[in-house]
């Protein structure tokens, strides 16, 4: 933790986290995206671990690490929703944006500069990783995905999301969102990079997990909404497996 | 002073749309505060105000599921089971009545000050709701992070969500800097009760005269609702005239049909003006009930709507609080607007077209009218699209 924090500084990242934070700004696609990844993952996490989404607090008690965590658009619902909550990120710029946001909102949120391998070094365990939209930007998918595995407690849940590979995920992701709307700069995604469902399922079953589930988010441009799917995974979707 | 300052919402006003609006997240934990200009012995007693609310089928049951409607007497319910339109004196008129609309009666008449005493009796004791009564608000502000209301005292409360209910002449909207459209109808709206000699067989009568507009509504026993508008300058006269003589004037306006009638509350005149706010939510704010929308009185929605649109965004700020959003997520905030402009716009502009049209008093206007009504007494499916609008029956709140 930083003792003094230069008030320049502070008064950058609380631009940057109104601008990281600003449905309508720079990260506008992922604002759009984000309540159905959250129905997605409220839904999984209340059926793997008993909760009633009713209620209040319903996470109390579970401990969840989102990685790749960014400005925190996937860790503050998590907070508000009862869990213990750590959030981390390889790169270093974003995690000011987030702490600064979550104490703008009064929410206790655990950021931390690490990678997975590291959160594994240090000995941490959880109940849930959020592993979404990470994989895909990673050099060694499989390395990695063995790494999030390690921080699993037995009977723990992953979610990972990602953008499968095929023509239209070419055109829809990086002609679509980058060339075209600008939504993302340019270089975002490699095409390379992107996994199908398939690869994805054998990665994660070689890490040492059982895929329990998948689902698709499909944009519909005519709604300009996101939805899921439990049919339609041509784009982006997202598998859920658990550590026996 | 306030001793505590920072709540999950503030919501300025406690009118109907405002009390819904709490009451509608009960049970959620939230953190509610409520300002009020008024004094809280006027919210416990509110005073009887000669208004009388047409309830919707829907706000039948939202009135129900909230608890209110058990607090209003059985014997001062009125119910509507046929409504007649009569335009001065042409003989066609359109004629609604509750068969055919698949419910038994088309809405229930209430008192408003009856509804009012309702409303306050279902929060008084609602878990995590502050009341902050004789309250006057001096500044309201919102940002990413959060809204903040001065109060005269110097109070300042800090909330997630900033709610506006304080009226069709909210301040705190011309605050927030958000426009609207107003339209003064350049009159005066007077209403008192009658009782009357005849049955009125829970029969409805609007009447179009040439520069005036009644509504005979019927209350619980012999007894009605009486609603003028007319033009501003005639106001004072109609005010201030002999009760009995007033009386003699209205029954004559609609043919004598319910018999000697006889005014047996005070007259109360209101200014009549339609507002209509460009947009109804901001950065972690929102308008609700007339703030919003502040109808004309003659086709009776504004109640009606004040309460959907406060339960619509109750719904919204459930949703997000289930979801692990921010309460005042935008996108939330967007739908509620979405949803709520879906519901308001045809009514507010079709009743304004529905006064104007009215309120001609050119011959093409009067040829108009009488053209309207007879295609419309003689077409069902126009009527039952105005059947519908008046009941609600199919347009439920989910």
């Amino acid at each position: 933790m930083q003792t003094s924090i230069d008030p320049d500084e502070v008064a950058k990242f609380e631009a940057m986290a109104a601008e990281w934070w600003d449905p309508a700004g720079k990260f506008k696609p992922l604002h759009m995206m984000n309540p159905c990844r959250l129905e997605f993952i409220n839904a999984q996490i209340a059926e793997k671990f008993g909760r009633d989404i009713t209620k209040p607090l319903p996470f109390q008690g579970l401990r969840i690490l989102d990685i790749g965590c960014g400005g925190g658009l996937l860790s503050e619902p998590m907070a508000r929703l009862g869990a213990e909550i750590i959030g981390a990120d390889a790169s270093k710029g974003t995690l000011p944006v987030a702490r600064i946001h979550a104490e703008q909102m009064g929410l206790t949120i655990d950021y931390r500069h690490a990678s997975a391998e590291e959160l594994g070094a240090a000995g941490e365990k959880f109940d849930v990783v959020l592993n979404m939209e990470v994989v895909e930007h990673v050099a060694q998918p499989l390395e990695y995905l063995t790494s999030c595995q390690a921080l699993l407690k037995s009977g723990g849940l992953m979610l990972t999301s990602t953008i499968n590979r095929n023509p239209k995920s070419y055109m829809v992701a990086i002609v679509g969102a980058e060339q075209i709307m600008r939504w993302l700069p340019k270089g975002t995604h490699e095409f390379d990079k992107f996994i199908t469902p398939s690869e994805l399922e054998t990665m994660i079953g070689q890490a040492g997990l059982q895929v329990t589930g998948q689902t698709g988010f499909v944009f519909n441009p005519f709604g300009w909404s996101w939805s899921l799917s439990n049919r339609d995974l041509s784009v982006n979707y997202a598998i859920a497996a658990v550590k026996p | 002073m306030a001793t505590k300052t920072k709540f999950d919402i503030i919501v300025i006003g406690a009118g109907p749309a405002g009390l819904g609006f709490a009451k509608a997240l009960a049970g959620t934990g939230l953190d509610i505060a409520i300002i009020e200009a008024q004094s809280k012995a006027v919210l416990m007693a509110p005073p009887e105000d000669g208004r009388d609310i047409a309830l919707t089928h829907t706000s039948e049951k939202i009135m129900a599921d909230m608890g209110m409607w058990a607090h209003i007497p059985d014997n001062q319910v009125g119910t509507i089971r046929d409504a007649k339109v009569i335009n001065g004196q042409s003989p066609f008129a359109l004629h609604f009545d509750s068969q055919g609309s698949g419910a038994d009666y088309l809405g229930r008449i209430v008192p408003n000050h009856l509804i009012r005493h309702a409303a306050y009796q279902v929060v008084q004791d609602q878990a995590d709701l502050t009341l902050l009564c004789d309250s006057e608000v001096t500044s309201v502000e919102t940002d990413n992070t959060g809204g903040r209301v001065g109060l005269k005292d110097g109070t300042e409360l800090h909330a997630a969500l900033v709610i506006a209910a304080d009226s069709r002449f909210s301040t705190t909207r011309r605050k927030m800097g958000i426009a609207a459209n107003s339209l003064d109808f350049g009159r005066v709206v007077i209403v008192c009760e009658m009782e009357h000699e005849l049955p009125h067989n829970d029969t409805a009568f609007e009447c179009f005269h040439y520069d005036q507009t009644l509504a005979i509504l019927p209350m619980y026993g012999k007894k009605s609702s009486v609603v003028v508008t007319l033009p501003s300058v005639q106001a004072e006269g109609a005010t201030n005239m002999d009760g009995d003589a007033f009386a003699a004037d209205i029954s004559a306006r609609f043919g004598d049909q319910l018999g000697a009638m006889k005014l047996v509350t005070k007259r109360h005149a209101y200014p009549l003006v339609g507002v209509l706010a460009r947009q109804f939510v901001a950065t972690r704010f929102a308008l609700i009930g007339d703030a919003a929308v502040g109808m004309h009185p003659v086709t009776a929605h504004g109640y009606n709507l004040g309460l959907s649109g406060a339960v619509l965004l109750a719904g919204e700020v459930r949703d997000a609080l289930q979801n692990g959003r921010d309460i005042a997520d935008m996108a939330g905030l967007k739908r509620y607007e979405v949803g709520h402009r879906k519901n308001v716009l045809p009514l507010y502009h079709g009743t304004n077209a529905l006064v104007r049209l009215f309120t001609n008093n050119t011959m093409p206007g009067k040829l108009m009218r009488d053209v309207a009504l007879r295609i419309g007494s003689l077409l069902p499916p126009v009527k039952s699209r105005i059947l519908r609008q008046l009941t609600h029956i199919e347009n439920h709140v989910r």
